[in-house]
Order: structure tokens, then sequence, then C-alpha cells
């Protein structure tokens, strides 16, 4: 706070108003008055200490950079007097170096003052290191589906609070468990099995208003999913189809109508019925490609199963 | 039986994997879905770990022993406060998320270095009398978002940009731009898994949406 208010009577002596938390006047809502003059600068400097920062301010920290996303012309002018390395969303910029004590402030104190003037703006160079670190993660943690154990060791579980379930009478509830239980037997490539709770979770689904559409959709991917994997190819057309209409009329998003068109053209398909494939498809990248842009690799994948068609 | 575990596992094995963990703590209904995601992508975009309560799989596990792991295992969490009003026949309110948040907020002063000390972000819609059913709350300046992924990543974002174990996230433009593209991965796996997905296949998709 010391070093604050060193600048701030700096910066007084050359007619540059400045603000610290300091000049909060007794009755004032301290809240109201920080984010008022937070949104009333244009620059803001921040004094990096040894001392963690505190959750207050962390926020303080926070509410600065949305600032700045909304105006990049906001300004953020780091002053180092420690050597805690600096918050991520300041590392790519240059800090006035006061680290090695009082001697060096006046020097921080000009440079801070010169980057209000605008005469130093000084960006490192950018080092993120996030993609490092992503292709660090993504190595260690390889690409699969829960182990097999766990999810047998999930079923058990979910089989047991259906049989504890099946005298409820409440049926969306009911459809709930069951839907469950199909869909990890799906998952664990028990396809013959997951139809029947899958069918019953559908059928009660279907007589329950109260059911949102998302909740029926999903069931019937998943249904369709499994008759589609032991051939009953005719059935999943249909009732894939239906599902993507109903998707289509309610308030389902639209990514999730796109990914069952696609499901449902994958099943049209099976049945030979290449030009009502191919018109699935098609609507399916219709959907998909607004939202995700033509180079998506499901937009594509939608792309290519068109293209096959013709 | 020992528990098994999912991959994630071999993640939380990693060093400074707690200094690397967010847990998150938010609604799990279809209605939260794209804001949990928005969530789950400013997390991964900063560079750290997001964690739920189930991502190991540990199914035998009671839920609050569950969460309280994934919780103490993690050295930042983001809690939001979207279903704490009433609703349904009763007109009653979920009470699970500001109970966790009192777990996060005292575990922030259960440790002895403050280097440990457990930090968390709480979120709440923008007209939420937080302070009036959660009066301890009123001291706190909690951020406010109106449901909207942008939103809610930007608020998210913009609080672990301050944290020291995050690192430089890709432009906020950037990222919103990603966005859709993992909003559109995390609905196909809700939609595969009936909105319980597989915890390392919702890391996966996000990691790879990233913009890097």
């Amino acid at each position: 706070m010391e070093f604050a208010r060193a600048l701030k009577e700096w910066l007084a002596a050359r007619e540059i108003g400045a603000w610290t938390p300091e000049d909060f006047e007794v009755g004032e809502n301290l809240a109201e008055r920080h984010r008022l003059e937070l949104n009333r600068a244009t620059h803001a400097v921040i004094v990096l200490t040894d001392t963690p920062p505190s959750s207050w301010r962390r926020l303080e920290w926070s509410e600065l950079l949305e600032r700045r996303s909304m105006d990049p012309h906001v300004q953020l002018i780091p002053v180092q007097l420690g050597h805690r390395p600096p918050p991520p969303f300041l590392r790519d910029t240059l800090a006035a170096d006061a680290s090695g004590g009082r001697d060096e402030w006046e020097r921080a104190i000009t440079m801070v003052f010169e980057s209000l003037e605008g005469r130093r703006r000084i960006q490192r160079e950018y080092t993120s290191g996030l993609s490092e670190r992503l292709e660090q993660d993504l190595q260690t943690a390889a690409e699969q589906p829960r182990e097999e154990g766990a999810l047998r060791v999930e079923l058990a579980a979910a089989e047991r609070a259906l049989d504890r379930g099946r005298t409820t009478g409440d049926g969306q509830r009911l459809a709930g468990l069951l839907g469950r239980v199909g869909m990890l037997r799906l998952h664990l490539e028990d396809a013959e099995d997951a139809i029947e709770p899958l069918e019953l979770a559908r059928r009660l689904l279907v007589e329950s208003p109260a059911v949102s559409p998302q909740e029926r959709v999903s069931t019937a991917y998943c249904l369709g999913d499994a008759l589609s994997r032991v051939g009953r190819v005719n059935e999943a057309a249909a009732l894939l189809l239906s599902a993507t209409g109903e998707s289509a009329r309610s308030d389902v998003d639209e990514f999730t109508t796109a990914a069952l068109a696609f499901r449902a053209g994958q099943a049209v398909e099976g049945t030979g019925d290449s030009e009502s494939a191919q018109r699935l498809f098609d609507y399916a990248q219709g959907l998909a490609e607004p939202l995700l842009g033509p180079d998506h690799p499901t937009v594509a994948a939608y792309r290519k199963a068109a293209r096959q068609q013709t | 039986m020992s528990a098994p575990v999912s991959t994630f596992a071999a993640l939380l094995e990693s060093a400074n994997a707690r200094q690397r963990s967010v847990f998150i703590n938010c609604p799990f209904d279809r209605g939260f879905s794209d804001a949990r995601a928005a969530i789950v992508f400013g997390v991964v975009c900063s560079g750290l770990l997001p964690r739920t309560a189930d991502d190991l799989g540990l199914v035998g596990v009671p839920r609050m022993t569950r969460i309280l792991r994934a919780m103490s295992d993690s050295l930042y969490s983001i809690h939001d406060l979207s279903r704490c009003q009433g609703e349904g026949a009763f007109n009653l309110a979920r009470f699970n998320m500001p109970l966790e948040l009192g777990v996060a907020i005292a575990n922030g002063y259960a440790t002895t270095s403050s280097e440990n000390d457990h930090q968390w972000l709480a979120l709440a819609p923008e007209v939420h009398p937080y302070n009036q059913f959660a009066s301890d709350l009123a001291g706190y300046d909690l951020k406010r978002h109106d449901g909207k992924p942008t939103i809610v990543c930007t608020r998210v974002m913009s609080w672990l940009q301050t944290l020291e174990h995050a690192v430089v996230a890709p432009p906020l433009p950037e990222v919103l731009t990603a966005l859709p593209k993992f909003l559109a991965a995390y609905r196909q796996l809700n939609l595969e898994w009936r909105d319980e997905p597989d915890w390392i296949k919702v890391w996966h998709a996000a990691a790879n949406a990233v913009p890097v």
C-alpha cells in the first residue's frame, strides 16, 4: 500500500488522477464504489507482492479482466514488488520491476508514468504453455471409455436401483432407471440386452407428458443405436426418424437434432433407401454447419456421408 | 472389492494434480447443461483439470464422500447457485450447492499454509436473492450471469486467469469462438450417455476444442 500511496502522490503532482482502495469514504458501499472506479479507469496499476492474493483481490482482478475483454483500450500495468510469479493474465505483460527493494521504486514509478503517457508499452513474447500442457495431459490420459470393470459395477448398481424402483408409481423415475440400465448395457457392447429396458423406458416416456423432449430423444437415440447394432434396421430407422421429427418440432437444440438426423440417415441407409438417407445427411449438415463451421470434423462426417449416397 | 477407477485417474496421479484441479459444483439438469459445459471449457482452456464428484466413477462410494474427496483433491472450486430457488409441486429449492460451497469456504480456512488455501468462485444468476436465503454470503461479491454459455465462460475464465497454477489462456474471443465446438461435442456425449457422459470423454472433447 505504501508503494500505491507513493505512486498516487507522484501522479497527482503531474495532474494525473488516481484512485486506490484507501479512498473510500465513511458510509460508502464498498462494492459499488469499487465497481464504479473499476469501470471508470482507463488504466489499472496492479501491484504484485510476495503475499498470495486474497479472494477479494482475485475478484477485483477478474473484474478488470472482464472490463478489458469488453474494451481493449483498458491497459493493465503490473508492478512487481516481490518475486512471486505473476498471475496468468499478466504473464505476457512486462512488469515495472521494483523487486529489488525501495531503491527501485522511483524507476518503477517512472516506468508506470511512461506507460500511462503511452510512451512505454512493452508486451512480452506471448508464451502460453497451454499447448504443451494439454499435449502432455492428452498423452497421460488415453482416450478410452471408462474401464469395462467400472462400467460393470455401475451397471450392477443401476440394476439394483431398478429392482428397488420397479414398484414405484412414478413412471418418469422408472423410465430413468430403465434408460440408465439400457444405456450402460449398450456401452458394454450388449446391444441385445439393452433393447428391452430402453424400449420400456421409451414407452413410459411417451406416456409422460411432463417429460422433456430431450429425455425422450436421447432414449430414442440409444434405442435406435441398439436396434441398428443387432440388425433391426427397419425398426431403428422408423424410431430415429420419428425422434428426429420430434426433436425438430420441440425446443431441443439444433445440434442434437442434427446428430439424430445423422443417426437416422445411417439407419435408413441400412435399409437400402439411399435417397432418403442422403436427405437426412444433408439436413444434418445444414443444421450443424452454421453452428460449427464447414471445417469441423462432425460437419465433415455429415458431408462425407451425404456425398457417398450420390 | 477395490473401487474401480476411470482413466481420468491417470491424470490425477500426475505431479501437482491438486494444484491443477478445479472442483465444479453446479446444477446437473438439462437446463444448465450448456452453462456447465462452458465452465468445463473455461477450466480446460486455462490448463486446469475439471473435477466432479463422479469423475472417477466410484459408484460404490456415498455421494457426499465422493464430493469431499474430489473437493479436498482440488485447490480450486467453482460453485453455481442457479437452482437455489423454489421449484416443483412443493416449491422446494435444492440446497446441495450451498452445502458444498460451505465445505469449500471451510476448506479455505483449514490449511496452515496460505499457499494451499482452497480458493473458490461462486456464481449466481443476475436476479437472485442469495443474500436473503444465505445472508452470510452477503459480504462476498458473487459473480452474476444470465445463464448464456458465453457469459458464464467469460466470468469463469476471468477468475481462472488470476490463479497461480493456471497457464495463460488463449485470448477470450478465441475461446468464445471455439466454445460452440465443444458444446456440440458435449451435447453428442449427453445424447449417447443419456446425460451422464464419461468424464474422460468430456475432458478429451474439451481439450481437443481448445484453440491452441
